[in-house]
């Protein structure tokens, strides 16, 4: 588990894994209002982009350029 | 070496094989659709397995080969001579990377350079399909200009316009090619472990992707985290083969589309004030119309550093600074461009996409009109068209483009009444406002054999959508049915071999143990009963033993199978019309010997194209038929195995063969006044005698005949050679049927005993001292009125010279040393055998006095003599 659950905000740290899709999802439902923050956001899988894409929470911080995640910026963004 | 290379090499020589016979039987019949199924299927074998090892440059050029077949299947190109020449290239080279991987499990270095030129010749075949098909498309666009591209995916507007230009500069690199992918992974793919995302980031010269929901997304509280619900458009640059190398799993799942760069031109961006860019206007047009990209350059430059990037006008000025970094940018675009700087609306330029080398295009698309194919396309193109999502107010435009074009289709063809039918057509789908009547006009006149476009998107429900039902593309891929056969690694069989060998030894000990217990312990019953269970296992180790040759006994075929392909490319490079008939290719000899033959095969056929054959011109100035013959012929004698090659060419000139080994001093002056015809024949296998008039590639090099002659008599067979001016050349091959067991006969010199091949044994015969003769310092003695020189094996073999071993009379073995007998004196004779030959190995490999040695019942070693060296 690489994503920690705060009151307003889900901090993604490191790699985030299938598992991830359905916890981070309960948490978007009980925070409707939370940010994720994605700065330390290593690969993510699909399933939890997914989660991300249809829901749309707020994004409170974006990973660096030239990180591992770069990519989500232009994803999330489109 | 690895277990799965060894099949997979296996078994892709055999499917080369299968694919080469193919080739050639194509060439005869080329549209028999079972054979282009077979050959297809070979291919596919191979590219398929080729996957599983790391050998990229031999799976790239297999995989361009079986696309360009797929077109000549789907009969979109045909299969000429020059196409099947360009395969059996590929296969050759593909051959001799097998032989390397098996060697050293690598590809050899250069392996990419070759395939990249191969699959690049390959691809250009397809190409120029693929082009044809490109220009037909920038023809609607002419009348639907403004909208989209067709190729190339809507989503391709997402990408970002800086990204666009990048790509597009990476267009020089000839090896990569622009694509677009859709990958759309399965509902329910996480649930097997895939994370599409990693697929997609692991793509080599990804430019850009984005991410599309295919049903939109449900509320929060509905998702269903573990249904995958979208879809990723993917830009990329790369190597398409590459590509599809690595999406190989997801096959199905993509949708990729090559592109060509062309289509990343359009500038993007919100539309800014124009009049900070009219002042470009004048000079700009100026600069283009004297082709003076540097000063557009520096016309451009200024007005950008002024700007915001943002604008279409900017990107558009961009554009072309990148297209200036061109060698020939195309003037065209450059203009659409300047225009969109200027009015901030960018037209895409008519021929975009073939402003390289249009006017060649051009030819080969009215070229291609002519036939019905193209016009099909055509139609079927234009049908797609109609059937693409539309805007209402956009919808007239397209039915009057899809007019425009299908009225200049149908003038150029002349087809007077589907003319006035499509105005009608045309003006009944303006009025309702819907394109059905127009489509069904066009399903129409499409043939309805024309395999239908699997990828045809129709929103017409009037449309047929035709898709080729999957029962029809599994009948491509027949069941294979499987043939009993066991594939046995030869080492196995030769260790089966070598114990059934033993066997045979082993049993030859049980009469020495007979006679022992008769002779020494006196017991006489035991005696006989184990001479009753030596004729049990003798009986039993004999039936194993033909049972182990059959196994051993391969079809000759599997040497013949070569010679179509020879005799073809020959007959093409040497310009002569040749035929081949092969007979008897159902014959069998053991393994060893059939793998002896293709060298000695091959380079007699290569003769008799080369020289036994005439030209076309020669064959009728003679009055022979204009095709000349060769025939390959093998059949069984008792235990031999006869091979006859025949061809009806001019045949062997017996004088120039003479003067030629007068020249070269391979027969006397005197011999050349005595020697017969049929001995001058036998000169050609003579080391050192090349008849050809000149040095050909071919043959002729000087190191023929006698090369054949001594591998073939190496191998234990015989070859002869007959010929009649004018009427042709026949060599006959003599082969033994196996090789593994021979009859040697045992002789005693010195208190030692040899082996000599029952072969070469003329008689055996008992001399009185005094019949032999002396001619100078030669012995000789005189059989049956004929003088039979004596050499004595003692002083042969270097052993001890006193051969007074008291008796009165002399032990002679009259062998037959090529044409000539010669006796040999030995100290006795003895009973001959069945031997199992081993080759001499270790120190002993290099005397070649000896042929090998053998194992006898009672546990010697025998020396089997070569007397065809000894007696050099």
């Amino acid at each position: 588990m690489s994503i920690e659950y705060k009151k307003t905000v889900a901090i993604v740290d490191g790699e985030c894994l299938i598992e991830d899709a359905e916890t981070l999802l309960e948490w978007v439902l009980l925070n409707p209002k939370g940010k994720i923050n994605l700065k330390q956001c290593g690969h993510m899988h699909t399933a939890v982009l997914q989660v991300i894409l249809a829901t749309r929470p707020s994004v409170s911080a974006w990973p660096e350029a030239n990180s591992e995640s770069a990519w989500l910026v232009s994803v999330l963004n489109s | 070496m690895d277990p799965m290379l060894a099949a997979f090499l296996s078994e892709s020589r055999e499917n080369l094989e299968a694919a080469g016979h193919c080739f050639l039987q194509l060439e005869k019949s080329p549209n028999d659709e079972g054979i282009l199924n077979d050959l297809f299927r070979s291919i596919h074998t191979i590219k398929g397995a080729s996957g599983l090892f790391e050998i990229m440059p031999l799976t790239r050029v297999v995989h361009a080969a079986e696309d360009l077949l797929d077109t000549i299947r789907s009969g979109e190109l045909e299969l000429s001579a020059e196409l099947v020449d360009l395969f059996l290239d590929c296969m050759d080279k593909i051959n001799i990377w097998l032989d390397n991987l098996e060697e050293s499990a690598v590809l050899p270095e250069g392996a990419e350079t070759i395939s990249q030129k191969m699959t690049e010749i390959l691809r250009g075949y397809l190409g120029e399909q693929e082009n044809t098909e490109k220009s037909q498309s920038s023809d609607t666009l002419e009348v639907t200009a403004n909208t989209a591209i067709e190729t190339a995916p809507e989503w391709i507007k997402h990408i970002p316009d800086d990204l666009r230009r990048e790509s597009y500069l990476e267009h020089e690199d000839a090896d990569k090619q622009l694509m677009s992918i859709a990958y759309k992974p399965e509902e329910g793919c996480f649930f097997s472990g895939d994370d599409p995302i990693y697929t997609v980031l692991m793509l080599p010269g990804l430019v850009w992707f984005e991410l599309e929901e295919n049903e939109p997304w449900p509320k929060a509280e509905h998702i269903d985290p573990f249904h995958c619900n979208v879809t990723f458009n993917i830009l990329l640059v790369a190597s398409e083969e590459e590509i599809r190398y690595q999406l190989r799993y997801v096959d199905e799942q993509i949708d990729l589309r090559v592109l060509a760069f062309d289509e990343l031109i359009f500038p993007a961006g919100g539309n800014g004030d124009s009049e900070l860019f009219s002042m470009l206007n004048d000079d700009a047009k100026n600069t283009l119309e004297h082709y003076d990209w540097t000063k557009l350059a520096a016309l451009i430059k200024p007005v950008l550093t002024m700007n915001s990037h943002e604008l279409i006008q900017c990107s558009a000025l961009l554009w072309i600074q990148a297209l200036l970094k061109q060698k020939n940018p195309s003037v065209q675009l450059i203009t659409a461009l300047l225009n969109t700087a200027i009015t901030g609306e960018f037209v895409t330029p008519v021929d975009s996409f073939i402003h390289k080398n249009s006017a060649d295009k051009g030819g080969n698309l009215s070229k291609s009109l002519e036939k019905n194919e193209t016009c099909d396309g055509l139609i079927q193109l234009q049908l797609e068209i109609l059937g693409l999502p539309c805007e209402p107010e956009l919808l007239n435009g397209r039915i009057h483009s899809v007019n425009t074009v299908l009225m200049r289709l149908f003038e150029q063809k002349g087809w007077e009444t589907q003319l006035s039918e499509l105005k009608t057509v045309t003006e009944q789908s303006l009025e309702e406002d819907s394109p059905a009547q127009l489509c069904r006009f066009l399903s129409r006149h499409t043939s309805t054999n024309r395999k239908p476009e699997t990828k045809q998107k129709s929103l017409t429900a009037n449309v047929e959508k035709s898709r080729v039902p999957d029962d029809e593309i599994a009948k491509g891929y027949p069941a294979r049915t499987k043939a009993k056969v066991l594939k046995v690694d030869q080492a196995r069989i030769d260790s089966l071999m070598d114990l059934v060998g033993e066997l045979v030894v082993a049993k030859n000990a049980l009469p020495f143990l007979a006679k022992r217990a008769e002779e020494e312990f006196s017991v006489r019953p035991l005696a006989k009963e184990i001479k009753a269970q030596y004729s049990v296992i003798n009986r039993l180790s004999e039936e194993l033993q033909s049972a182990m040759m059959q196994v051993r006994m391969v079809s000759i075929s599997s040497v013949f199978q070569r010679f179509p392909r020879l005799v073809r490319d020959l007959s093409r490079k040497l310009n002569k019309q040749i035929e081949l008939v092969v007979e008897g290719e159902d014959t069998e000899a053991d393994k060893n010997i059939v793998e002896d033959l293709p060298d000695p095969l091959i380079h007699i056929v290569r003769n008799s194209l080369d020289h036994g054959l005439e030209t076309v011109e020669e064959r009728i100035a003679a009055g022979k038929n204009p095709t000349g013959k060769i025939i390959l012929r093998a059949t069984q004698l008792d235990d031999q195995v006869q091979i006859d090659i025949i061809d009806d060419g001019k045949g062997i000139n017996v004088e120039v063969i003479k003067q030629k080994s007068y020249e070269k001093g391979v027969i006397t002056e005197e011999q050349l006044e005595t020697i017969s015809d049929k001995e001058v024949l036998q000169l050609i296998f003579a080391p050192g005698l090349s008849t050809a008039e000149e040095v050909s590639d071919l043959s002729g090099r000087g190191v023929g005949m006698d090369v054949v002659k001594t591998v073939i008599s190496k191998a234990g067979g015989s070859i002869d050679v007959s010929s009649e001016s004018g009427q042709g050349t026949s060599i006959r091959l003599r082969m033994p049927l196996s090789m593994a067991i021979s009859r040697v006969m045992m002789v005693e010199v010195c208190g030692q005993s040899y082996g000599v091949s029952m072969d070469v044994i003329n008689e055996t015969v008992r001399v009185k001292r005094d019949e032999i003769k002396k001619i100078k310092h030669d012995e000789v003695i005189t059989l049956r009125d004929k003088v039979v020189p004596l050499i004595r094996m003692r002083s042969l073999l270097g052993l001890t010279e006193s051969d007074c071993n008291g008796q009165e009379e002399e032990a002679v073995l009259v062998v037959t040393m090529g044409k000539e007998l010669v006796g040999l004196v030995i100290d006795e004779f003895h009973e001959g055998i069945d031997i199992i030959l081993k080759p001499l190995e270790g120190v002993m490999k290099t005397s070649k006095e000896y042929t090998g040695t053998a194992l006898l019942g009672d546990g010697r070693v025998l020396l089997v003599l070569n007397l065809k060296e000894l007696l050099k």
